[in-house]
């Protein structure tokens, strides 16, 4: 059955699977769909209630998101009470190819697929400025679940619409007004962050989790580069001029292959290797942070495809952990996107570790999100993420 | 208390505001929330005979003819947008004014450009009527428009129509597709 915008249907009891196909459908891979789940007073339910790529299911597993297939599933059976409103809607990732609006297709079909019927909904898109759209809606009414055609939408993109629906979204024009960082090389160039931030395409940060998508290449990438570099702190020089007193931030990550999970990080000389397994390499230890490079992880990106995810972190070896006084500032490049970068500025008392990104391989496609998620310890880390790891006390 | 009207539920204008003459009747909807074209929702009146159909076209009071002919029934303007709080559209009943040939007054909205602009009441949120005596500030009747709309583009959002002497309200919610136009004709306006 065909639905138009503003039409409602009684949908049978349940799971509903939505699927969303495009015109043309070369700019498919730029979609992204995203889910709210909201209470009675059309907002969502918490952190959980927004469903998106960086968040692929909520916790009690009723709206199920399959990015790279460009489908949900909505069991309503799964619920909580509370929420009365699902959303469905779609993003275009303007970082990941040519698409900057909806006016740019033809059109975009959404289909809701329920075990008694069909449901299709063909928005006609020549012409819109929007880059973001509310497709359809499922909502309890008289104790029943209807689903109702929208097509409506806001230019603005992902962020007013996650706004919308009372979602924390912090732009990315705010992160560009602060100051970047005094360089902790007095004297010598700045570090190519802050340069590169401001050149870089404006990108929606959401608060935790900014993600960058990346085109799915034909043979793996090629080489991807983390560096961590931080400022010395107050550094007190001793007699023979040994720093004392500064900050060590060690760079690391936990590699989950398709076969086999490794640690690669300085601690326990677990620096990793680029041709074969864990394709991820640690190149050198900074114990001060004065050189200019930094700490710097190479992941062998012809590889990819043997890669499940890569969570990269950073945490403090010596020093007090005061996360604002290191000042650290993490870059992950890989060719053909821009810039990642994130700062370690939170003021996180006791906390020495950070995880700072998760790479992880969709379909083919790097997926990178920004974490920024303090921890006391490698075995926190592991548990939040569940890698799995057994952790013992090391040293280097 | 203001009486908070179902659809189809109905009540004497003399048993909630006795002494009522003069109506302040208002009617409102949420303004678009996404980005793209305003809702420019227009409300209409027609003062019907015992028919169901207007004496005369100028029975048929809208944005391009404001008074009746019997200046029973005001228009007050067209808002385009439904922003602000409260009433979008303001319409004035002055009951002892109403011809002794009109049995209903009925008000109703419609979408402007609502093909043109792919909108129907499916889009539409928190539409509702109330009538307030105009002469102490009292509202009267409310109705919530809470049913669950879908592609119409024409809604009879209520009617006051004479009884036993007096004068009643019907909160009605009864949606049709054609927009305004259809809706004229269907009350006997040429159109």
């Amino acid at each position: 059955m065909e639905l138009q915008s503003g039409q409602n249907i009684a949908l049978a009891a349940g799971p509903i699977h939505f699927s969303l196909a495009s015109e043309p459908s070369s700019y498919k891979g730029q979609l992204d769909l995203c889910v709210f789940l909201l209470t009675e007073s059309g907002r969502v339910t918490g952190d959980d209630g927004f469903v998106f790529y960086g968040h692929v299911n909520d916790a009690a597993g009723a709206a199920v998101l399959q990015p790279a297939l460009a489908s949900v599933v909505i069991d309503t059976a799964r619920l909580n009470t509370f929420v009365t409103r699902v959303v469905i809607a779609v993003s275009i990732d303007v970082n990941a190819g040519a698409a900057r609006n909806f006016g740019q297709f033809t059109s975009l079909t959404i289909t809701a697929r329920t075990q008694t019927g069909e449901y299709r909904f063909q928005l006609v898109t020549a012409g819109m400025s929007e880059s973001a759209l509310i497709l359809a809606e499922i909502y309890l009414r008289n104790g029943a679940w209807k689903l109702r055609a929208i097509g409506h939408g806001f230019a603005g993109g992902l962020a007013p619409l996650a706004k919308h629906y009372g979602v924390d979204v912090q732009e990315a024009a705010k992160q560009h007004s602060t100051p970047p960082p005094s360089s902790p090389h007095p004297g010598q160039a700045t570090p190519s962050a802050p340069t590169a931030q401001d050149s870089a395409p404006k990108r929606i940060d959401l608060r935790k989790r900014q993600p960058v998508s990346l085109e799915k290449p034909t043979q793996g990438f090629g080489e991807i580069k983390i560096n961590l570099n931080w400022s010395r702190g107050h550094v007190k020089r001793g007699f023979f001029g040994k720093p004392k007193g500064g900050i060590d931030l060690d760079l690391g990550c936990l590699v989950e292959l398709v076969d086999g999970k490794f640690v690669v990080q300085a601690l326990g000389n677990a620096f990793g290797r680029l041709d074969a397994p864990p394709f991820t390499k640690l190149l050198g230890d900074d114990r001060s942070g004065e050189s200019a490079s930094g700490e710097i992880m190479l992941i062998n990106g012809k590889h990819w495809q043997e890669f499940k995810r890569v969570l990269v972190y950073a945490f403090i070896y010596e020093g007090v952990p005061n996360w604002s006084a290191a000042d650290g500032v993490v870059t992950v490049t890989a060719p053909g996107i821009p810039e990642l970068i994130v700062r370690l500025d939170e003021s996180a008392v006791g906390q020495s570790m950070c995880g700072i990104a998760m790479l992880e391989n969709d379909a083919g496609r790097i997926r990178i999100t920004k974490l920024v998620e303090y921890y006391t310890g490698h075995e926190k880390l592991d548990k939040a993420h569940g890698f799995g790891f057994k952790w013992v006390a090391g040293h280097k | 208390m203001a009486v908070s009207l179902q659809k189809g539920g109905r009540v004497s204008l003399e048993k909630a505001a006795p002494g009522l003459k003069n109506i302040h009747v208002g009617l409102g909807w949420d303004s678009r929330v996404t980005d793209g074209q305003e809702f420019d929702l227009d409300a209409s009146v027609f003062l019907v005979g015992a028919n169901g159909r207007v004496k005369s076209d100028d029975a048929f009071v809208f944005y391009n003819n404001l008074t009746s002919p019997d200046g029973s029934v005001e228009h007050t303007g067209d808002n385009r947008t439904g922003d602000g709080e409260g009433d979008d559209e303001v319409l004035n009943v002055y009951l002892e004014k109403v011809s002794s040939d009109v049995a209903k007054i009925i008000f109703t909205v419609t979408i402007h450009d609502a093909d043109a602009r792919r909108q129907n009441f499916g889009q539409v949120n928190n539409a509702f009527i109330r009538l307030v005596n105009k002469d102490t500030g009292i509202e009267v009747v409310r109705f919530d428009l809470g049913e669950d709309y879908s592609t119409e583009t024409a809604m009879v959002f209520g009617e006051i129509y004479r009884q036993d002497g007096g004068w009643k309200f019907n909160a009605i919610g009864q949606g049709y597709s054609g927009g305004l136009a259809a809706m004229a004709r269907q009350y006997g306006v040429n159109v």
